[in-house]
């Protein structure tokens, strides 16, 4: 069943190993940086000015974290059961 | 969202819930970087031990350092655990990034939060804490999206060499966990070792 969630180790983008933390943080930094100016970038294709960006952004931003919510709420579900089984 | 807002909300819920002397560690998106997986994420999400503190407390603490709850009732009640939705908007920002805070008293979440390590992040202004890499493996394993599991076997594979297996295979079979951290674990070294549990 491997290689359905991730590359195998031979295929698998470098992570910088040997970076520290800081170092970590800051290619996040990095990271967030380009994906912001790119999903920027995506919603100008739908809109017509800045006023028209930032409703297209909220929208995105309510999307994202309904699923994030649907996340938390399982998660949160599968503690309760474990913590009823171990009692 | 800009990195900057997600780390500027970081360090005002950091700096607003601190007096309180809760022990607190960031989880999410963020920590997964200081564990060696660098993946963007669009929020902040802290476990807090809440201990005999009232939620209110927590509340009022975060409400007078600006952020406002998400919803009304502003707490989720999920058996001893509790979520506290949060939004703030951060300077020079159009749109409010969350703050979720896991309230949690129980056992397990006790030992994890006793586990956590200290970090300093760039852009935030005190010392956090943040949940150690075998409890971050744990709570990806309990969330089961394919993203989350996905991140499991990063972690895993970008720490194997330091990763307490006893602690992990332990909580594992206590969290009724072991099929899925099996999954992750022949994802993260295919062809390798057997699953510890």
């Amino acid at each position: 069943m491997a290689g359905q969630l991730i590359p195998s180790p031979e295929m698998a983008a470098p992570v910088g190993k040997d970076l520290s933390t800081a170092q970590r943080v800051e290619l996040w930094v990095q990271l967030m940086a380009t994906c912001d100016e790119l999903l920027r970038a995506g919603l100008l294709n739908s809109v017509d000015d800045e006023n028209g960006l930032r409703e297209a952004y909220r929208q995105w931003y309510k999307l994202e974290m309904s699923n994030h919510d649907r996340m938390i709420l399982r998660l949160a579900e599968r503690l309760r059961e474990a913590s009823q089984d171990a009692t | 969202m800009p990195p900057r807002a997600v780390l500027q909300a970081l360090d005002q819920i950091w700096a607003a819930l601190e007096p309180l002397g809760l022990p607190m560690a960031l989880m999410g998106g963020l920590a997964l970087s200081v564990w060696k997986h660098v993946r963007a994420t669009q929020d902040v999400d802290l476990l807090v031990g809440l201990g005999e503190t009232p939620v209110d407390e927590v509340l009022a603490r975060a409400t007078d350092c600006g952020f406002r709850p998400k919803h009304n009732p502003p707490t989720l009640l999920l058996g001893s655990f509790q979520v506290l939705q949060l939004e703030i908007e951060p300077e020079d920002s159009f749109i409010a990034v969350q703050v979720d805070l896991l309230l949690v008293d129980l056992a397990y979440h006790r030992e994890a939060l006793d586990r956590r390590v200290r970090i300093i992040l760039p852009q935030v202004e005190r010392e956090i804490c943040v949940l150690g890499c075998e409890d971050l493996v744990l709570h990806k394993l309990l969330a089961g999206r394919i993203i989350d599991l996905a991140d499991c076997a990063a972690l895993l594979r970008a720490n194997r060499d330091a990763l307490d297996l006893d602690y992990l295979t332990r909580w594992t079979t206590e969290l009724r966990l072991e099929s899925d951290l099996r999954r992750v674990w022949d994802e993260a070294f295919p062809g390798g070792d057997a699953a510890p549990v």
